[in-house]
């Protein structure tokens, strides 16, 4: 048999799935989760930060297949279950593509696969996350300073956060659509100054109006780049998500999928979480048709519970990196890794999470490093520059090869470096993208290469070459 | 000073405009047009369907204008009010530049201002039949092409299938809607291409914003030539739907295509008040969804009945109302304006051809650019709507250019006296008619006998009243 089409899945969405409450699904998750990591024997280690251990990662992979088998997942919007059969899992998964497109022209890129412990360098997708940066000229240079990075394969782009032609924002309203169509035209402007008309982009507004508003071929979101398409914790969606997929599909633009599982919710402890985490993604497959056609995305992450969902210190690292080589080991797609931070750009500490990120991402098998760059978990508009794209591009290029067991001993020092300055709000802020930069030149201030070229000796000092 | 801009109009909707209950709101319209009928001495006069007193059309602009300053309108998702100074509405009238442009290549058309009685033929014919349920797909094509291959039309109003999308049924706001609206689109594409006529005109009229957006690609969907569908609900009301239409339409670059009229029987009150309240939604259409700026082409200016069926634009009071609001809006605006006829009877039907020559008639001599959104029946069963009735909207409305009123008003009288009284709750409004493919030979998209002798019994009739169907209609612009 073939997998169910996007409509018979929208079809079990909007009309047909058995309606329940959400705590009733929740609870289901929780339990069902907690019982598969038992039985098939996923024992968080807080120790160990990149598993080396292909069993282990095989053994999530099929707890989480299980899980989402029995559970299946839940739309918000209609509360209705959309459940698959086994079967039909097996064989959405035969489905998948090993590679996909990105770009245009000079920038066109072809994404594939790396594999666990992969020598090729992974696709570098650059950006800052809703770092409320101002409209117009401050937000066109911050993407024209990072496009101007020769190592940026493309960027994901989140609109402004708070005004639409100076007006307080509204989610849906119509100053929402606005200020898609608006981020959209200023991306395109800001690759055009930085000489990269065709760099591939991924327009992340919350709402589908909004981006559904942002796509144009000629100044906005082009068939080569992409819609952001997130699944809620855990195992949700709901007909925002599911209508920009519908659009997707029909614009025939890349789907850039995210999801993941939080640690201490209905997910359960690390153990269960890297449970759900897998089930998630397999809920991309199903759900959002992350298999087949121009689709990559960030899956497989377990964050750590607290007002900064980072995964750079454990056990949220941990988990990220077992369901991250499970995926690689089990689906024959592309799968990226996105990177939070609990401290802000231009600081020491940023560059060192950035770096145990990239060098277990990398051991880890991810193709692409995406879906944002780096953040620093929103605190003050402008937060996010190109210096942290740079970093990880540089070591994306540098570190790829290693193995997970160096990485692991790597990612222990670099982690001790800076695990006991995470604080309940994340820890320094940093400094803005005027701070750090002079906007007229778009050239980084010495304080803050200095900073760069401090964190970049440490690590060659730990063994790193750096290429570039 | 000038306008306030479109952020500044979506600033006092979703964030500044004072709060109040849609109760209240609807109680001042109310009370407000209820005293502004009085003070400017409208009355109905169920003898004269087709007013010729210039005066009157005048002193409705008046209250209309009146209407509007006082009460301004109403944001339903927010609960805000929308409101405007005289200076602000004064300079909004301004921006309206009398002038549109639809189409592409070859189907490109451009629209122009007509006045009362004018000879110049209507500057636009758009076609259409409005939310029929047509079924996904081959049948959807096929009846766009029936009406694209006709020659006066220079567009038409596309409503999506209904009910369903790939086969699943449809809930709104879902995304099998979206992906409904994209598929019309192209459908729509495919229809006109295959008429011969690549670059005709659409309007894509999906209820929610999302679907209409999702249609848009200037390649095989919604181009900036074709146009959004945006709507004012009854009275004087919009909602984030509406005005994230216009939002896109504005960012796009497509065209505005803004309708509705007064509801005789609600919150407007009698036909007089009716008549208010539709000028204050045409004041409203240029100050809210910005219709000055940019392309656009509307229907404004209308009254609409509550019952039997509430659709139905083309009772005596509605046609009157209708005379009227066309009136004062050419003699003092510049707004490109059309005519729609929701009908009681159903396609392929004489009481059909009738009743959409009362709304013409209350129309094109009355000045009127051109006419819009095609006829309808209610909605009662699927596959209601052929190319047969655009044909006929199209050469009527050709044959009524230089019209005089007092003929228009004769007509529609005779009309109207022919239908009205069949308009009843018993009989469901009227006839349901016949479906697409029992007009049509739909292999060859040709109507059948009985349906053509219909139409030109209808086209003698007229004739005998004065009307003269000319060979070459467009011969004589």
């Amino acid at each position: 048999m073939s997998a169910p089409s996007f409509w018979e899945v929208m079809d079990r969405a909007c009309n047909t799935g058995p309606v329940t409450s959400v705590k009733d699904f929740d609870m289901k998750v929780f339990n069902t989760a907690v019982r598969l990591a038992k039985e098939h024997g996923v024992a968080y280690d807080p120790n160990i930060y990149v598993p080396n251990d292909d069993g282990l990662a095989d053994d999530v992979w099929r707890a989480g297949f299980e899980l989402f088998c029995e559970v299946g997942a839940y739309c918000l919007t209609s509360g209705r279950n959309i459940r698959f059969d086994e079967a039909e899992v097996t064989s959405a998964l035969s489905e998948v593509r090993a590679e996909v497109e990105i770009g245009e022209g000079g920038e066109r890129r072809l994404v594939t696969r790396r594999g666990v412990e992969g020598a090729k360098p992974p696709i570098i997708i650059g950006g800052v996350i809703e770092s409320d940066f101002p409209e117009g000229e401050n937000f066109v240079k911050l993407y024209q300073s990072i496009a101007q990075e020769p190592l940026i394969d493309g960027l994901y782009v989140g609109p402004p956060l708070h005004t639409s032609e100076g007006r307080t924002l509204r989610l849906s309203s119509p100053l929402d659509i606005h200020l898609g169509r608006n981020m959209a035209a200023w991306a395109r402007e800001a690759f055009r100054r930085a000489g990269r008309p065709g760099l591939h982009f991924v327009s992340a507004c919350p709402s589908a109006l909004a981006d559904i508003s942002a796509c144009n071929q000629e100044n906005g979101v082009r068939k080569s780049d992409g819609l952001f398409i997130s699944l809620t914790a855990e195992l949700k969606t709901d007909y925002d998500a599911l209508g920009k997929v519908a659009y997707a599909l029909d614009y025939g633009c890349i789907r850039a999928t995210h999801g993941g599982s939080i640690i201490g919710g209905w997910a359960g402890g690390p153990d269960s979480a890297a449970v759900v985490s897998v089930a998630d993604f397999l809920a991309a497959v199903m759900l959002y048709h992350h298999r087949s056609g121009p689709v990559y995305g960030d899956h497989g992450l377990t964050r750590c519970p607290g007002p900064v969902p980072n995964s750079s210190v454990n056990p949220g690292m941990w988990g990220t990196e077992l369901t991250g080589q499970a995926i690689a080991r089990n689906y024959r797609g592309v799968n990226g890794r996105f990177f939070l931070t609990a401290a802000g750009p231009g600081t020491e500490m940023q560059l060192r999470e950035v770096a145990a990120l990239c060098l277990a991402s990398l051991a880890s098998g991810r193709d692409l490093f995406c879906g944002g760059g780096v953040r620093r978990y929103k605190v003050k508009p402008m937060l996010g520059s190109p210096l942290e794209n740079r970093f990880h591009a540089e070591l994306g290029y540098s570190a790829a090869g290693i193995k997970r067991a160096d990485a692991n001993l790597l990612v222990k020092q670099l982690v001790d470096r800076y695990k006991d300055k995470i604080t309940k709000d994340g820890g320094p802020i940093g400094y803005t993208f005027d701070e750090m930069y002079d906007l007229k030149t778009l050239t980084p201030k010495k304080q803050f290469l200095d900073v760069y070229n401090a964190v970049e000796r440490e690590l060659e000092d730990m063994g790193i070459i750096f290429r570039y | 000073m000038t306008a306030p801009n479109l952020w500044e109009v979506l600033d006092r909707a979703c964030n500044t405009g004072p709060v109040m209950t849609g109760k209240d709101f609807d109680m001042k319209v109310f009370q407000t047009t209820t005293r502004l009928v009085k003070e400017h001495d409208i009355k109905y006069d169920p003898r004269t369907p087709v007013s010729s007193d210039e005066g009157l059309a005048d002193e409705a602009w008046n209250a209309g204008l009146d209407l509007f300053r006082e009460v301004g309108s109403y944001c339903i998702s927010s609960g805000r009010l929308i409101r405007f100074d005289d200076s602000e509405i004064r300079e909004g009238l301004k921006e309206l530049r009398g002038e549109a442009s639809v189409g592409e290549g070859g189907e490109m058309r451009r629209l122009t201002l007509r006045s009362i009685e004018d000879k110049k033929p209507p500057t636009i014919v758009c076609g259409g039949v409005i939310e029929s349920n047509f079924p996904e797909g081959e049948n959807f094509v096929k009846l766009y092409q029936s009406i694209a291959q006709e020659p006066l039309i220079d567009g038409f109003y596309v409503g999506p299938p209904l009910q369903s999308s790939e086969g699943r049924l449809v809930r709104s706001g879902t995304p099998l809607e979206t992906h409904s609206g994209r598929s019309m689109a192209t459908w729509v594409r495919e229809a006109v291409r295959r008429a011969g006529r690549p670059g005709l005109h659409f309007i894509s009229a999906c209820t929610p914003a999302i679907a209409n957006i999702a249609a848009a690609d200037p390649v095989d969907g919604l181009r900036r030539s074709d146009g959004i569908v945006a709507t004012i609900m009854p009275e004087l009301k919009t909602d984030y739907e509406n005005l994230n239409k216009v939002t896109f339409s504005q960012d796009y670059g497509c065209v505005k295509h803004i309708y509705n009229g007064g509801m005789i029987g609600g919150w407007a009150g009698g036909p007089e008040g009716a008549l208010i309240v539709s000028i204050a939604n045409t004041v409203m259409a240029i100050m809210v969804y910005k219709i000055g700026i940019g392309s656009s082409y509307n229907a404004l200016g209308y009254l609409r009945a509550s019952a039997p069926n509430y659709s139905a634009f083309v009772t005596r009071p509605c046609v009157w109302g209708s005379s009227i609001g066309s009136q004062a809006l050419s003699r003092n605006t510049k707004i490109i304006n059309t005519c729609i006829a929701m009908t009681n009877a159903g396609p392929g039907t004489e009481m059909q051809l009738q009743e959409i020559t009362s709304a013409q008639c209350a129309a094109i001599p009355c000045g009127r650019e051109g006419v819009s959104q095609g006829a309808r029946r209610f909605k009662v069963r699927p596959l209601l709507g052929s190319g047969m009735e655009n044909r006929f909207w199209g050469e009527l409305a050709y044959a009524l250019a230089g019209v005089k009123r007092d003929l228009a008003s004769t007509i529609a009288d005779k009309m109207l006296s022919r239908y009205e009284g069949t308009i009843t709750r018993e009989s469901d409004g009227g006839p349901l008619g016949y479906t697409f493919d029992e007009i049509y030979d739909l292999k060859t998209l040709t109507p059948r006998k009985q349906f053509t002798e219909i139409h030109l019994k209808m086209k003698r009739e007229l004739e005998d009243l004065g009307l003269d169907f000319k060979d070459d209609p467009g011969g004589n612009s």
